[in-house]
Formats: structure tokens, sequence, C-alpha cells
């Protein structure tokens, strides 16, 4: 316990995890501005029915709620074929074929396949149809366009645009008056008002503390070798496993510390909101979500820093991890509204509505957050193990490449006899 | 238990090199020390003994206790590596507190130690200061002092007064003597006159292994000192 409560002061020291807190706060007040105080303000004085501020109970007689996708034939076809023409066109295909972002490029062959089965629903190549995008003409039924989908979903890899699951999409239709104020009555009983609102934060801070938070446990442990303390470290009584674990847990805390306490911002706005109005607020809810969404992000890439740092010695782990977020995230952008999860490793629901599609997604949700946990949990015992190694003489990586890159420049000078 | 090391016909090798061939030493308290030109494979056999490098053969005991079980080792020796270094934007406490919670000494006693070493080695008036402000020779004495904070039976110092001035570094032999009072201090070092100023008992290493080893006096002999009788042995080689 002494040496986490030590390693959190050194981490609260470090010029990187302010730089990290920055970020994180600069990219709140960009992206998330005063969400909550905004519904709050539009509450109090209305100039009219929002069906995007999920605070404002839904009038019987507004004029419009929003809308839902839905998989309406009449919409989806053309839309989708639409999408169809403009990736044809630039033979630039995007796909996730496992959960990941792919873009395929088709050979000539396939193109012509392509254009086969653009001729098969409208009767017309795709170089024909360019001009017609607004009226094209569709000569199949929704059952055989589907059957289409699936093979030219075949042929791309998987994971495409036209996956049957998929094509709802491009359809939407209005929400009515009563599945609106069902979903308020779901906004106000399940979520307690803060509920929604933690999602949505999360879902923010799930990318910072995916593409960024990194860099703080990549330079707390570089700056071993650094300051080269390494061999006085190696050299103590205490164990390996009780010292990585006390340096793990001290910066994953350490880093959620910040978000928790920036939860307390909108939270606090609410609360108030909710005791004003007499309406129940879950006080909770932020760090619910925040310790189910978010930890287990956190908890994985800080374990890709340990692991990847304490075996190279070097700030690998930041490029391995960025480009590992960046292709999550793009993976991602398809299902920002949540309810798909997946390998997903930063949970999108980049909306104060859906609640629904969680709910409907939940044990899909539990098993990625649970594998994430234990995947990172997996890392850091890999990490206990190599630095047992390395404190043994028996692993030295970065020793290893830096004596190949002397012996090349001056073979003479070569020595590790001491 | 009684401090004491026995190394007993110890290799290691990096790959096809050999640093260390068939090493034996007996190694009793007081000062001992170790010498040899740069590449003797002094610093190999310094870190093999702190557990920092397994062995490649032999067998190696430190106070009764294979060098194998590495934990219990660790707890009966101090280390000052060849270039002791902390986290510069440390102050000398909390470097030195860091230290002693890894060497998992209980609150009081760390508090204890700390005031009484650093007193010890003349740096009570530095509490505050950052390592990175101390000169050379008090970032020596920082090093002596961690090394002897859980109360090691067993010393290790590898070339501890390179780069010292000479006043700073009789003060730093004068203080390894007096640790050397109740406990073993092995003295790895090139500079014959430190060995010469300190030790009792010597080995002398060349290309991995031992060409002497015994009482500094027989191994000086009628030679009008250490570094005389170091240099006839060594067959007139530049050291």
């Amino acid at each position: 316990m002494k040496l986490f409560l030590t390693e959190c002061r050194q981490t609260s020291k470090s010029m990187i995890y302010f730089v990290f807190i920055g970020v994180m706060l600069l990219f709140y007040f960009t992206q998330l501005s005063d969400f909550a105080g905004t519904d709050i303000a539009e509450v109090q004085n209305p100039s009219g029915y929002n069906s995007q501020n999920p605070l404002m109970k839904p009038p019987p007689d507004a004029d419009n709620y929003g809308s839902v996708e839905a998989e309406i034939p009449e919409q989806v076809m053309p839309a989708a074929l639409n999408q169809l023409l403009s990736e044809y066109a630039n033979n630039e295909y995007t796909t996730y074929p496992v959960g990941f972002y792919k873009n395929v490029k088709l050979s000539q062959k396939q193109q012509e396949k392509v254009a086969a089965i653009v001729k098969d629903i409208t009767g017309q190549r795709p170089e024909d149809l360019m001009n017609k995008q607004d009226k094209l003409p569709i000569l199949i039924t929704y059952e055989s366009f589907k059957v289409k989908m699936a093979e030219l979903d075949t042929m791309l890899g998987g994971g495409s645009n036209y996956e049957e699951s998929r094509l709802q999409e491009y359809g939407n239709t209005p929400v009515t008056y009563e599945e609106k104020l069902a979903e308020y009555h779901n906004f106000i009983q399940v979520d307690q008002v803060t509920g929604a609102y933690a999602r949505y934060f999360c879902d923010y801070m799930g990318i910072v503390i995916s593409l960024f938070s990194v860099f703080v446990p990549v330079a707390f442990l570089i700056r071993d070798r650094k300051a080269g303390v390494k061999e006085l470290l190696y050299s103590r009584k205490y164990s390996s496993a009780g010292f990585i674990l006390a340096r793990y847990f001290a910066l994953v805390t350490m880093l959620l510390l910040p978000v928790l306490l920036l939860s307390l911002l909108p939270l606090t706005q609410l609360a108030l909101y909710g005791s004003k109005h007499h309406i129940t607020v879950d006080l909770w809810a932020f760090a619910k979500y925040i310790l189910a969404w978010l930890l287990p992000t956190l908890m994985t890439t800080t374990a890709v820093a340990f692991v990847l740092t304490t075996l190279t010695d070097t700030p690998i782990a930041i490029a391995v991890q960025l480009f590992w977020s960046y292709t999550d995230i793009l993976s991602g952008s398809s299902y920002i509204y949540g309810g798909h999860y997946g390998t997903q490793l930063a949970i999108r629901h980049n909306t104060l509505g859906n609640l629904q599609a969680m709910l409907d997604g939940l044990p899909a949700l539990i098993l990625n957050r649970s594998l994430y946990v234990l995947f990172s949990l997996l890392l850091v015992g890999v990490t206990i193990v190599l630095y047992e190694l390395k404190r043994r003489g028996k692993l030295d990586v970065y020793g290893y490449f830096h004596q190949i890159l002397r012996n090349r420049k001056s073979p003479i000078k070569a020595d590790t006899m001491g | 238990m009684k401090p004491e090391i026995i190394i007993d016909h110890l290799s290691k090798n990096f790959g096809k090199r050999e640093a260390l061939r068939n090493v034996s030493l007996h190694i009793q308290p007081g000062m001992f020390g170790l010498l040899g030109r740069n590449g003797a494979g002094k610093t190999t056999l310094m870190r093999v003994l702190a557990t920092l490098l397994h062995k490649s053969g032999g067998s190696v005991t430190v106070c009764g206790i294979p060098i194998e079980q590495s934990k219990e080792v660790r707890k009966l020796i101090g280390y000052l590596p060849q270039d002791f270094s902390i986290y510069p934007g440390m102050t000398v406490y909390a470097a030195m507190n860091y230290l002693g919670i890894l060497s998992e000494l209980p609150k009081a006693a760390r508090k204890e130690r700390i005031t009484a070493l650093l007193k010890r080695v003349n740096l009570e008036d530095c509490l505050n200061l950052k390592v990175k402000a101390l000169s050379g020779g008090m970032k020596r004495r920082l090093g002596i002092a961690q090394a002897i904070l859980h109360d090691p039976q067993i010393l290790i110092v590898d070339e501890p007064t390179a780069g010292l001035d000479p006043e700073e570094r009789i003060r730093f032999r004068d203080l390894l003597c007096e640790i050397a009072e109740n406990r073993i201090v092995i003295l790895s070092t090139h500079i014959v006159e430190d060995i010469e100023k300190t030790c009792q008992n010597i080995a002398v290493l060349d290309k991995g292994q031992i060409i002497y080893q015994g009482a500094l006096q027989h191994f000086i002999g009628n030679e009008r000192g250490l570094e005389e009788a170091y240099m006839k042995q060594m067959g007139g080689h530049q050291r």
C-alpha cells in the first residue's frame, strides 16, 4: 500500500500527467462543452419543444419527435444503391471485417461483378446511372435485393455497408408521441437523468483515454532507464509482482481520478436540477459508467504500455496503442450511437437517447468489458514475468539491440565485461 | 549468520565470450579489494553477486544461501553500481525513502535510518535538496547511504571513486573502512591506490580469471607498493 501511494505521488508530479489532464480538459470543453448545463437552461427557458433535449417532457401536440433507423425497403434500396455507386466509382469500399476499418480495392474482374449486380437490380450499368441518382430504377423485390447485397458483402470480405444487419441504417421513420413519451419515462425512471448523461460523457472520455492515456505510463516507466536507476531498483528486496502491481494500479488510479473529478461538473448541475424539480437523480451514475465502461479501456491501454515498455525499454507502446485506438475508433464510427459492441476498445454511445439499444446489447457489452479486463490482467502478469527475467539478467532486449548498433558503429569499443 | 561469500568455479558467458572463467573466492568480513584492468570481468562478477546477472556455471553462496535464492540474497546485499544515479527530480530524502520502501523497511525504521545515514555521510543538510543539485562526491555518498539503508551484511561497491577529486576520494575511502567494521565490503576498482589504502585481502582479475587471491601484503611482497607489484604481476602491461 505504501508503495502504491508513493507511486501515485510520483505520477502526480510528472509533467506528462498534467499534459494528459490538459488534453482531457481541452477535449471536454471543446467537444462536450456545457452539455448538461445547456439542456437545463433550455428546459428552464423553453422556446418550443426540442426532441434532442431529454430533459424536456414531450407535449402531445409537437410537430416533430425526431426519427429512428428503420428497414423500409423504399428507403433502403435507393440509398444503399447510391452508396454502392459512389464506392464503385472510386473503387474504395469501406468494410469492418473483424471490427476494424479496412478499405477494400477490387480487381477489374471483381468490379465487373459489382457492375453486374447493379445491372441485375436496375437493368443498367453503374456508369449509366451516375446522373440518375435521384430516380434509380429498381426492378427486383426487396428479398432479391437483400440476396444481391449479401453476395456483394461476401465479395468484399464481410463487414461492408451492404451487410444484412446494416441495411436498416439506410432508412428512418419518425418517432411517434407515444414512443417519445416512453423514452422520456425511461430517461426519468431507468436512467434517473444522470445515466444518459454519463453514457454521453463516457463516449467522449473513452476516446481520450483510448488515444492519450498510454503516454503517461510509457513516460513513467521509461524514466527508469533514462535516470539509470534500473540496477538500483532490481537489487532491492521487494517482489517483482508487488512492484509491478503497485505501479500499475497507481497509474490506473491516477489516470482515472481526473475523469472522476471532471464528471462532478455535469453531475452537480444535474443533481441541482433534479432537486429543484423534484426528480430523482442517480448520484452514482457517472461513477458506475466510468468504472464499468472506461476502466477496462484504461486498464488495457496501461497494460499495453507496461508490457511493451518493460520488454523493450522504448516508447514503442505509444505507436502500437495509437494505431490500435485509431483503427478502433474508425471501426466504431458506424456504431457511434451504441448498441453494437463486438471487440470495441472505446465504447461508443454518442447520444443522450438510445437507452434501449444499450439494454439490448448488454450481454455483448458485459462480455466485451470483461474480456478487456481479463486481457489487461493477463498482460500485467506477462509484465511481471518479463520484469523478473530482467532483474535476474536473463532478458535485456534494449541492451541486445543497443549492443548490435554499437558493434556496427565501433566493433573495437564494444565490450560488456566491465 | 556469518557474513561470508563462497564462490566456486564460477563462470559467466556472454554468447561465445567468456567473461568469467572458473572463478573461486572465499570472502570474509572486512574490506576486500577486487583489482583488474577495464574489461577484466570485475563488473560482471559484482553483478552476479548482486543477483543482477545469472551465472553460466559453478556455484555462489552468500552467507550460506545459494545465489539462486535471489530474494533472500537481496536482503543481505547492498549494492552501489558503477554509475550510481537516482531520479534527478526527487529530493534526497524522498529518494532514500523510496528505496527504503523497496527494501521493505517499516516507516519508523526508515525515518530513523535515513536521518542517521545521511548524517553519517555528511548529507544531513541536504534532505530537501533535489538529487540533480548534488555534486559528484555528494551523489556518491548518497549512493553509499542508500546501499546500507537496509543494514546489509555485504556491501558491493563498483568503481566508487572514479571521477572524484583527491579529497573526496580520501573521505570516501574512510567511509568505506568505517562501514566494513562489521560486514563484508567488496571494493571493485582499477585504481590501485584505493585498494592499497583500504583492503586487507584482495583478488586480482584478468581476462575473466583470478590470477591472485590472498593478503594484500603478501601480494606486495618485496615490491615498493601495490602499484609496482600489480604492474609486475600483469607483465608490465598498461592498466
